[in-house]
């Protein structure tokens, strides 16, 4: 597949900080968790050229010694049908990680609250000049 | 001539054989030298790069991480994106000697177009251009500015090396 899936997440990413694609929030469990992997905050789901799409945070056990584990954290992007089925799942990637915190900041609407909050304090910087 | 060699036993002729077995025998030596030569360089490389290779993925990583947060406000963070491309740049520089010569192409031209980019003016992002005459200015503007969508190529480059670094680390660990 070569890099064909790092440009897709990658165009998510571009796409979702532009504002292009939005994404819902939900906390309903994911059924393409196996064996041992526990879904962790919030999925996100959105619908991009007719396909649904769903991403979330998982962790599971990494093993390092017989009934010695670590949990480890991990990001998963896949293809969804309407019922949440795994359709196809993208091959693990620190780009998915970056469309995550991406996807996190946007929904999450930071950017509005920095903008207002800060708004005040601009407002206050720019008075003095209107004495002169 | 054999005659000469082990009947008359003519000391001119013996060094004339032997000056010539001398000579294809230094030049096999010299061939075998360049190869086991080759073979020190290989493992040399190997073992740094064996040695070094996780912390260069990590700090690959880690720009590529800052400069997908540092795009979500991409105007007010022109000065730090600079200076992210600028340590992303050095990381890359460390990393190339330890790939081969055709692995590290990929590497090489990032690092080219991270030079093109960083010291030319970092440019807000319009959002008022039209498709068309984005189309247009694409390549004139990066003459002379280095504007919003130069960071985003940075971006897609850099995640495209650390993927072809981890898939090298992953060949040489089943193959050394």
């Amino acid at each position: 597949m070569k890099t064909y899936d790092i440009k897709i997440i990658s165009k998510l990413n571009r796409e979702t900080k532009e504002g292009t694609i939005k994404w819902d929030v939900n906390r309903t469990k994911p059924s393409s968790l196996s064996g041992s992997e526990q879904g962790l905050d919030n999925v996100y789901t959105a619908i991009v050229l007719g396909k649904k799409i769903r991403l979330y945070k998982y962790q599971y056990r990494s093993y390092y010694d017989e009934g010695l584990y670590d949990w480890v954290d991990s990001y998963r992007l896949e293809f969804i049908d309407d019922w949440g089925n795994s359709l196809w799942t993208f091959p693990d990637d620190r780009a998915i990680y970056d469309l995550y915190e991406t996807v996190r900041y946007k929904t999450s609407n930071i950017e509005d609250f920095f903008n207002d909050y800060l708004s005040d304090e601009e407002k206050n910087e720019r008075e003095p000049d209107s004495l002169f | 001539m054999l005659e000469k060699l082990f009947t008359d036993w003519d000391l001119d002729t013996w060094a004339n054989v032997l000056e010539v077995a001398g000579f294809i025998m230094a030049t096999c030596a010299f061939i075998i030298g360049l190869f086991i030569k080759n073979e020190i360089v290989r493992l040399k490389t190997s073992y740094i790069f064996k040695a070094r290779i996780n912390e260069h993925i990590k700090q690959l990583s880690q720009s590529a991480s800052d400069i997908n947060n540092l795009l979500n406000d991409y105007d007010n963070n022109k000065s730090i994106i600079r200076t992210e491309l600028s340590k992303c740049q050095s990381e890359l520089e460390d990393l190339i000697p330890k790939l081969g010569y055709f692995q590290g192409q990929k590497s090489r031209n990032l690092v080219r177009f991270i030079e093109s980019r960083k010291n030319k003016p970092f440019v807000n992002r319009d959002i008022t251009m039209t498709p068309l005459k984005y189309f247009f200015s694409k390549y004139p503007n990066r003459i002379i500015k280095t504007t919003y969508d130069d960071t985003w190529i940075v971006y897609n480059k850099l995640m495209e090396v650390v993927r072809q670094i981890e898939n090298i680390k992953k060949n040489r660990a089943k193959s050394v």
